[in-house]
């Protein structure tokens, strides 16, 4: 129940970097970044480094998306089980957890997610973003059944049913 | 020896006495001196935990009336006024509530001071905006309400000040009265010591000090209160001491943080800036001119002049203290007299020491032990937020009582003893706590405690394990309820009835749970097998030992009031059981954040067996045993929930669910006694009281998309066409058979019982042979 920072989050820091910036360009409210130019001096992220199989190079591109708050361009934002941008106090804070996320603030990102949940329980997409935040902290357990939880509230929501069984994918193999 | 002359003796005796003198005194003071380096310095008191109710989030769109925010407001110690001067304050507009918020460090976000305009429409938030061109908010807190303190049995309580955020009013005025040339002379005022002797030598006896801040301070800090020589030389010692090492500001701080102002209870309450907050509910930045003349005028005698217990005393001295302020120039004799005028208001919370809210700080406390020492608890000023919502909490302990008098006057009995918990089903929050049917008492708390069989709320779990076997169980599957008698292994013979003694031959589980029938549940629990219903039980999170005994069916399994609590979330919550949390994060007193209880859940069981259940419950509270919250909330509909009753109506539980709330509540008697009560007629109206103080949401009826909703008709368990009006909607699973009839007479005639699946009847076989052995 108790979570302190781990040193496990300090040895994924680089590795994390690249993929947090990425996650940036998601977003609408931290600057843009193009994802497919990452900072020269950062090493380049292997599959393994971001939790995934290292034969497979889709879940790389995946992982980045999982922790987008935005819907695809033309979507409905209306769709089942998102009330992000219907709601300015929701938005706010999922601005502030994105803030978080390239600080690699976990835990903040976590309790700033945590609070829009309690405005929009029902919100898919902000139960995966936490979902990818226990994750990021290594408590797999936690982030499989956050993943479950935004899936059983996106049942008719093709998108969020994508992202999710991905990030289910990709949680369930580093447990 | 040799006699020298007799001058010459007394020259070198008094040069020899006056260096030993001198050398003792300079020792002496080199040691008081270094002991007021050593302890000055680094003295820092210890502080009790200050624990928080959640805060009040703030937010457009938001559920929230008027009248809630105003007692927010009030409970918060927010002045009214019509104009906003400063932070405290809030003003009533015509289609607006308009706050000078005080702002609050919380742990993520910083809450600014700031003027906001709170418009509220049809009890929802419209509009947050704010006075320095931010149109509109978003999302704002107000400072959290504190509920309470952890600390030792007798202690010393206080709120640090710095010497910035003294106000200059009352720098002015304390300077005026106790010690009028603080910022001139050097720890002692010769003067005033002086004028103090000549009027003492008139008057024959002592009756004026002439002691500076920074002599009170000394005495205060280190030395006893004896009016002795020898004290009143170490003080002006170590006063010229601290003095030199520190500065004017240092001195006055802490001589504001330490100065005793009175006692309330095994609590002494020292400092103005916990004074201000004990006798008038605001920070000291916040209170008037005559209220701080008052707190000023106590340190003169903090008992005496209590306003609480001499408001007469107290009143004269705050009035000498005002005519201080005016002959030293502050204030005019115009505004004098106005001040004057001024009554005293003091607050009506009081008695902090006593525990506010006992049931929930001591889960509090537990956990908090659990993680924390006893110093980092007790002294060391932790900010503890925990999830208590202090507003229903508050309606609960009111009605709670009032419902349980009701009921005993109702039938003539006494001794009564009552629960209930309130939780937040989605995360797991505690909003409500009792423990006690007199809520303020602070001893067993029955709420985290009382380990009681929990009776008829098992069913629901029971048939859970069913509908987890979709291909052999749905709502509509048919069970037998008729008499068993069962002799155990020790010969004792078991004969369940149901509650109103009939047998209903072949219902459905649908129907079998909304009328809470015993027969039925123990019929389908020997064909799921009584290990397999342990085994799921502890899946779930029982975690007392329990036999599968055939008892175990109707609910002989033991447990709190709070743990049957979470054992309830998944039903609520799609399947996800959530762990109940009363604390969520943990800071320093520098606002640095320690720990954070983060949300979290684990799935234990399918969406849809949830998603049935919660259909089933919410048909035993619109037509089953829990029909009559039909009436007692109506604008809360449509709910779930379940009662429970154990042997000989020795227990009376409830568990209902909305959206948005979870809530147990138990009655029973301490001497475990019958009262005679069922589920329905004890712990269900004082669940209703209880959630008519909630904004209480519906339960959504959302479904997994493996669920369709069915036309059916219960008598024959069999799917008619959607237009026949003897059917009723039902939920079921896509892998669960059901028999279709083409029209809508056909199936009632027939009248047949068949079984869901082919399955189910080699469990019903198995079943069969079980029973051959239990039956004599």
């Amino acid at each position: 129940m108790r979570e302190k920072e781990s040193s496990f989050r300090r040895r994924k820091l680089l590795a994390t970097c690249t993929l947090v910036l990425m996650v940036a360009s998601c977003s609408m409210h931290i600057p843009y970044v193009n994802p497919k130019k990452p900072p020269p001096e950062r090493p380049a992220v292997t599959y393994d480094e971001v939790g995934t199989n290292s034969s497979d190079a889709e879940p790389l591109e995946l992982s980045v998306e999982l922790f987008a708050s935005e819907p695809e361009p033309g979507l409905n934002i209306k769709s089942e089980g998102i009330a992000l941008l219907n709601n300015p106090a929701v938005a706010s804070l999922s601005a502030l957890a994105n803030q978080a996320v390239l600080k690699k603030d976990w835990e903040k990102a976590k309790s700033a997610l945590e609070r829009a949940l309690k405005i929009a329980p029902e919100d898919a997409s902000i139960w995966r973003r936490l979902a990818y935040c226990y994750h990021q902290t290594g408590n797999y357990e936690q982030a499989l059944a956050q993943a479950q939880r935004a899936s059983s509230l996106s049942l008719n929501n093709a998108r969020e049913q994508n992202l999710n069984r991905e990030l289910i994918r990709l949680i369930t193999h580093k447990m | 020896m040799n006699i020298l002359p007799g001058r010459r003796v007394l020259i070198a005796s008094i040069l020899i006495a006056t260096f030993v003198v001198t050398l003792l005194v300079v020792l002496y003071w080199a040691w008081l001196d270094r002991k007021v380096a050593d302890t000055f310095e680094t003295s820092r008191w210890s502080l009790p935990a200050k624990v928080y109710a959640r805060p009040l989030e703030l937010y457009v769109g938001q559920e929230l009336s008027t009248s809630r925010l105003l007692a927010e407001l009030v409970q918060l110690g927010y002045l009214q006024t019509n104009e906003l001067q400063k932070h405290g304050q809030y003003s009533v507009r015509r289609d607006s509530i308009e706050i000078f918020t005080r702002g609050f460090s919380y742990w993520d976000v910083p809450e600014p001071p700031r003027v906001v305009s709170v418009k509220i429409i049809n009890n929802r938030v419209a509009l947050i905006s704010g006075d320095k061109g931010d149109k509109s908010i978003p999302l704002m807190r107000l400072d959290p309400v504190l509920i309470g303190k952890l600390h030792p049995r007798r202690f010393e309580d206080r709120e640090l000040l710095s010497f910035d955020s003294l106000p200059k009013d009352f720098v002015d005025i304390l300077i005026a009265v106790e010690d009028q040339k603080f910022f001139l002379h050097k720890g002692i005022d010769f003067s005033a010591i002086f004028r103090a002797a000549v009027n003492n030598f008139h008057a024959k006896r002592y009756m004026q000090g002439a002691s500076t801040l920074t002599q009170q301070l000394v005495k205060n800090f280190y030395l006893s209160s004896e009016r002795t020589l020898k004290r009143k030389f170490t003080e002006i010692l170590m006063a010229l001491s601290l003095e030199f090492r520190h500065s004017k500001e240092d001195i006055l701080e802490v001589y504001s943080n330490e100065v005793f102002l009175g006692q309330d209870g095994n609590r002494a309450i020292h400092g103005f800036g916990l004074a201000s907050l004990f006798y008038f509910g605001k920070p000291l930045d916040e209170i008037s001119v005559p209220e701080i003349a008052m707190l000023v005028g106590m340190v003169k005698g903090p008992s005496i002049y209590d306003p609480r217990r001499h408001p007469r005393d107290s009143l004269k001295r705050r009035n000498v203290v005002i005519d201080v302020m005016t002959s030293a120039g502050l204030i005019s004799a115009l505004q004098a007299q106005d001040y004057k005028n001024q009554a005293i208001v003091l607050s009506q919370v009081r008695n902090l020491s006593k525990k506010k809210h006992p049931a929930f700080m001591n889960l509090v406390q537990r956990q908090l032990q659990r993680d924390y020492s006893y110093k980092d608890l007790n002294e060391s000023g932790l900010h503890i937020f925990t999830t208590l919502d202090w507003h229903l909490q508050a309606h609960a302990e009111k009605v709670l009582p009032e419902t349980i008098q009701a009921i005993e006057a109702d039938r003539s009995k006494r001794d009564f003893q009552a629960a209930a918990v309130v939780v937040d089903p989605r995360n797991g929050e505690i909003l409500v706590l009792v423990g006690d049917r007199n809520p303020r008492t602070d001893g067993f708390n029955r709420a985290t405690d009382a380990i009681r069989p929990i009776g008829s709320v098992i069913k629901p779990f029971v048939y859970a394990y069913a509908l987890g076997q979709p291909t052999k169980y749905s709502l509509v599957s048919l069970l037998n309820d008729r008499k068993i008698q069962w002799t155990d292994p020790k010969g004792v013979i078991w004969s369940p009835k149901n509650y109103d003694g009939k047998e209903y031959g072949t219902v459905t589980i649908l129907e079998a749970l909304t009328k809470s029938l015993n027969l039925s549940a123990i019929a389908l629990g020997f064909e799921l097998g009584l290990e397999q219903i342990r085994d799921y039980l502890i899946s779930l999170g029982v975690e007392r030992n329990f036999s599968a005994v055939p008892s175990l069916l109707l609910g002989s399994v033991e447990m709190s009031p709070l743990k049957l609590t979470e054992l309830y979330t998944p039903l609520a919550n799609d399947g996800f059981r959530v762990p109940l949390q009363s604390i969520k994060n943990v800071t320093t007193k520098s606002d640095q954040e320690i720990t954070r209880y983060g949300l979290e859940m684990q799935k234990v069981m399918e969406v849809e067996t949830a998603n049935l259940i919660r259909h089933a419950l919410m048909r035993v509270a619109s037509i089953g045993t829990a029909r009559s919250l039909q009436t007692s909330l109506p604008n809360a509909q449509p709910l779930a929930g379940k009662t429970g009753t154990s042997n000989d109506n020795r227990d009376s539980w409830f568990v209902g669910f909305g959206s948005d709330k979870l809530g147990v509540t138990w009655v029973g008697r301490d001497d475990n006694s019958s009262t005679g009560l069922t589920g329905g007629s004890g712990a269900l109206p004082v669940w209703a009281a209880i959630m008519e103080g909630a904004v209480l949401k519906p339960v959504v009826g959302r479904y997994s998309s493996k669920i369709n909703l069915s036309n059916i008709d219960l008598l024959s368990s069999s799917k008619i066409p959607a237009n026949c009006s003897n059917g009723e909607l039902v939920p079921l699973h896509s892998d669960s058979w059901i028999r279709e009839v083409g029209d809508c007479d056909s199936a009632v005639s027939e009248g047949v019982f068949s079984p869901v699946s082919s399955s189910r009847q080699t469990v019903k076989q198995s079943m069969l042979d079980r029973f051959k052995n239990f039956f004599n």
